[in-house]
């Protein structure tokens, strides 16, 4: 059992871990190996209101866990860089176990000039777990990415990953994959100045036991983040993607472009900010259930105060999705605000958005002429209202002891009430830091 | 732990009304002159009704088995489920009731298909967001363990958390749910984002106690001995909340170690105030010799290093620092002042870099 394997390599290294950890914490700094390791106990809990047919249908999982962490991390000043950490849970659902490294080698000027990562997850389902899909499953995933070339202010990269996905007892819905990739590009060197990149990647993903999904991929991908001496900032991402099936009667060859824009410019002692998103698909083959679309979706708001103190943000909330003649296009609009302090000992966030979703057709809800009209145009929608409400907390208990909590309820309410649904989310951990 | 609940709301309510409406047309029709034949007409359109429900659950089947979505599988089960009864009711010369009930499964056929729609733009949406996510989660925990910055770490591991649970939801066929967490992670990794581009913790809790400690030692030298009572008495007041900005500091509570050194520096201002005006651009001016003073101890370790980024680095915290000189001599005091603490703060990755 892979599962087993990954407990005894965690016991492995967590020993090793916890051995040094009383001596290396006693000088622990910024230039020096430090060992930490943490317990964490909590619960989360996940609620999908949705109607089933002709009755209302609220599906909560709820799991409680506890967990054993270790981490040790090189100094950050050296020219070689490592971290390790290790994590084992056991739920009432689930045991969970994560082991995680990197290693880097830094240049003089504090570039990354090779980097390699490796990851893996393990996940084992009780007997009386009631997940639907419960199949043990491993998950892994290496990297390496190097640096060959370095100018005064860019550099090249050049890099590859392998990710596995490996199912105790396969089934439709819960398939063994494997992918590998490679990726080169080139990025701006140093800590100062906008900082960009610009990468070409290449992958392939295979379905051992579903060979008609497999995929190719080919995207290229741009990103500027620059930080004003202002307090102002600004950051472009673009991405666009070609992904080429390996039978597209099956899962149509696509492409997808995708862009994100966002500015900060100091205005009346605070910010004003600004989101763009824009998202579209363009399918070789559009079939009923992939549609050529386009979503634009784009906050404008204004913050005020400071990251570590109390701050509050208000905001106008919108967005657009265009799929042809499917009434599934619509307008959404909302309005937005939150407060947050992210430095004191109790500290976290708190948003709400209120809203309209308007479907381009059917606002009745009502499924017609479809014996006439074709299959395809004929899905109704109905408009909604909504909120979106999402709370982050910690609060620092004492040295090494915080609460930390997170929570996240969003209803909609339809027209056509029989649409009514809803999904919330609650996650509670008492976390101690020794 | 799964608890599922049934419950017969409003939705119930709708599905119950709309086949009476139906029925009692169904009723006219059979009631009316020629109800034989009316009736055989009728038993004639129902099959034809259910014959093409039975279409579309057989189209439906196939776009749900193409996601991943386990509502859609659930919502087709159940319209399949009822669809058989309606079927059975036809059979039995139940046409009436077997009218209502394949209403209703068509119904649930349409519901399936909004969500296997629904799934199949999301499978590959989570999949290019969760991409990202990972590649901006990897750069910045580099950078915040190289910068020391705790809070940006926490944060991070948070957000990797979260889209851990993002991808068990996703596993578990829960894709809408699966997006909502994504989307908080990534609100995550922009708070994390955010507080390393600012050099929260520790560098600029370090860097506004030490221009708080400037502006009050500054202040103690102008009033002097003889200062006014109630200047003096303000200055104490000032040089108290930055004692209560240091200790806040030390137990690591930065958020209000801010506000007590921001306290202690308004505090400062005003008992100048009490003695002479302009009290922001003296604050500023002292912040610009503090700089010189630490540029000159660095520049020569800076020209010979040969670090192009710590060059490159210690010119804009020059330019910076020039820049607010001419804004103070414009009178823009605000303007000076964020420039030279822009410069503190380039100041500060210089000497990490030469480190």
């Amino acid at each position: 059992m892979p599962g087993r394997h990954l407990v005894l390599l965690f016991l492995a290294t967590g020993g090793l871990a916890v051995w040094p950890s009383g001596a290396a914490r006693a000088g622990a700094g910024a230039g020096q190996t430090a060992w930490n390791w943490d317990l964490t106990a909590g619960f989360d809990s996940f609620t999908h209101s949705y109607a089933l047919a002709n009755t209302d249908t609220s599906e909560t999982v709820t799991e409680f866990m506890t967990q054993a962490g270790f981490e040790g991390r090189s100094a950050n000043s050296g020219a070689s860089r490592w971290r390790v950490r290790g994590e084992a849970s056991a739920g009432t659902d689930l045991w969970r176990e994560r082991l995680e490294a990197d290693w880097r080698r830094v240049d003089h000027g504090g570039s990354t000039r090779v980097r390699a990562a490796g990851r893996l997850w393990g996940r084992q389902y009780r007997d009386d777990s009631d997940y639907a899909r419960s199949s043990n499953q491993v998950e892994g995933r290496g990297e390496l990415q190097v640096v060959p070339w370095a100018a005064r202010h860019a550099e090249l990269t050049a890099g590859g990953w392998g990710t596995f996905t490996g199912f105790a007892t396969p089934s439709p819905l819960e398939q063994n994959l494997r992918e590998f990739g490679a990726v080169v590009g080139a990025r701006s060197r140093g800590l100062t100045g906008p900082q960009w990149t610009v990468s070409l990647r290449r992958a392939a993903r295979s379905y051992p036991d579903s060979a008609a999904i497999d995929r190719k991929t080919w995207s290229l991908d741009g990103d500027v983040n620059h930080q004003a001496a202002n307090g102002g900032s600004v950051r472009l991402f673009h991405r666009s993607e070609r992904r080429l099936a390996a039978e597209p009667d099956v899962r149509p060859d696509a492409w997808s472009h995708w862009t994100d824009v966002a500015a900060a410019v100091p205005a009346l002692a605070g910010q004003a900010t600004v989101e763009i998103q824009s998202e579209s698909w363009r399918y070789g083959q559009p079939t009923e259930i992939y549609l050529d679309c386009w979503r634009l979706s784009g906050v404008l708001g204004y913050r005020r105060g400071d990251i570590l103190g109390p701050q509050w943000s208000l905001g106008l909330a919108g967005e657009r999705f265009e799929a042809g003649d499917s009434p599934e296009s619509y307008a959404q609009a909302g309005v937005r605000a939150g407060i947050e302090s992210l430095g004191g000992r109790l500290n976290g966030s708190l948003s709400v958005e209120y809203g309209r979703r308007d479907y381009a057709g059917n606002a009745a809800g009502e499924a017609t002429a479809d014996d006439v009209t074709g299959i395809a145009t004929d899905i109704p929608y109905s408009d909604f209202n909504y909120w979106k409400l999402w709370l982050l907390g910690e609060w620092r208990l004492g040295p090494g002891v915080s609460l930390q909590a997170m929570a996240s309820w969003e209803p909609e309410r339809h027209t056509a009430s029989a649409d009514d649904a809803s999904l919330g989310f609650t996650n509670l951990r008492l976390v101690w830091r020794p | 732990m799964r608890g599922q609940t049934r419950g017969f709301g409003k939705p119930a309510l709708r599905a119950a009304v709309l086949p009476v409406v139906l029925a009692a047309a169904f009723l006219a029709v059979l009631a009316s002159p020629g109800a034989v034949q009316a009736q055989t007409g009728s038993g004639e359109q129902l099959r034809a009704y259910i014959e093409r429900t039975d279409e579309l659950l057989d189209w439906a089947s196939g776009l749900v088995a193409d996601t991943n979505s386990e509502q859609a599988r659930m919502v087709l089960e159940q319209a399949q489920t009822i669809q058989r009864r309606a079927t059975a009711l036809m059979e039995r010369g139940r046409l009436l009731e077997s009218f209502a009930v394949a209403r209703r499964a068509r119904d649930a056929t349409w519901h399936a298909v909004r969500l296997a729609r629904e799934a199949a733009s999301l499978e590959e949406r989570i999949r290019l967001r969760a991409e990202r996510f990972a590649d901006q989660h990897s750069q910045l925990l580099d950078r915040a363990r190289d910068a020391g910055d705790q809070r940006a770490l926490e944060l991070l591991q948070r957000a990797g958390e979260q889209a851990r649970r993002s991808q068990e939801r996703f596993q578990q066929g829960d894709l809408e749910l699966a997006w909502n967490l994504l989307e908080h992670a990534e609100e995550l990794l922009r708070r994390a984002a955010r507080v390393l581009a600012q050099g929260v913790w520790p560098e600029r809790l370090r860097l506004e106690i030490e221009r708080t400690h400037s502006l009050v030692e500054d202040a103690g030298e102008r009033l002097g001995a003889n200062a006014p009572a109630a200047a003096a008495a303000l200055l104490a007041e000032a040089e108290d909340a930055l004692a209560r900005a240091e200790e806040a500091s030390a137990q690591g509570d930065p958020g209000r170690a801010l506000q007590m050194a921001g306290l202690a520096r308004r505090l400062a201002q005003r008992a100048i105030a009490q003695v002479e005006p302009n009290a922001d651009g003296a604050g500023v001016t002292r912040l610009l010799e503090r700089f010189d003073e630490r540029a000159g101890a660095v520049a020569e370790a800076v020209l010979s290093s040969g670090n192009e980024p710590a060059q490159q680095a210690f010119a804009r915290a020059r330019a910076q620092r020039d820049g607010a000189a001419q804004a103070l001599v414009e009178g823009h005091a605000e303007i000076a002042l964020r420039q030279v603490r822009a410069a503190h703060d380039l100041l500060d990755q210089v000497e990490r870099m030469l480190r």
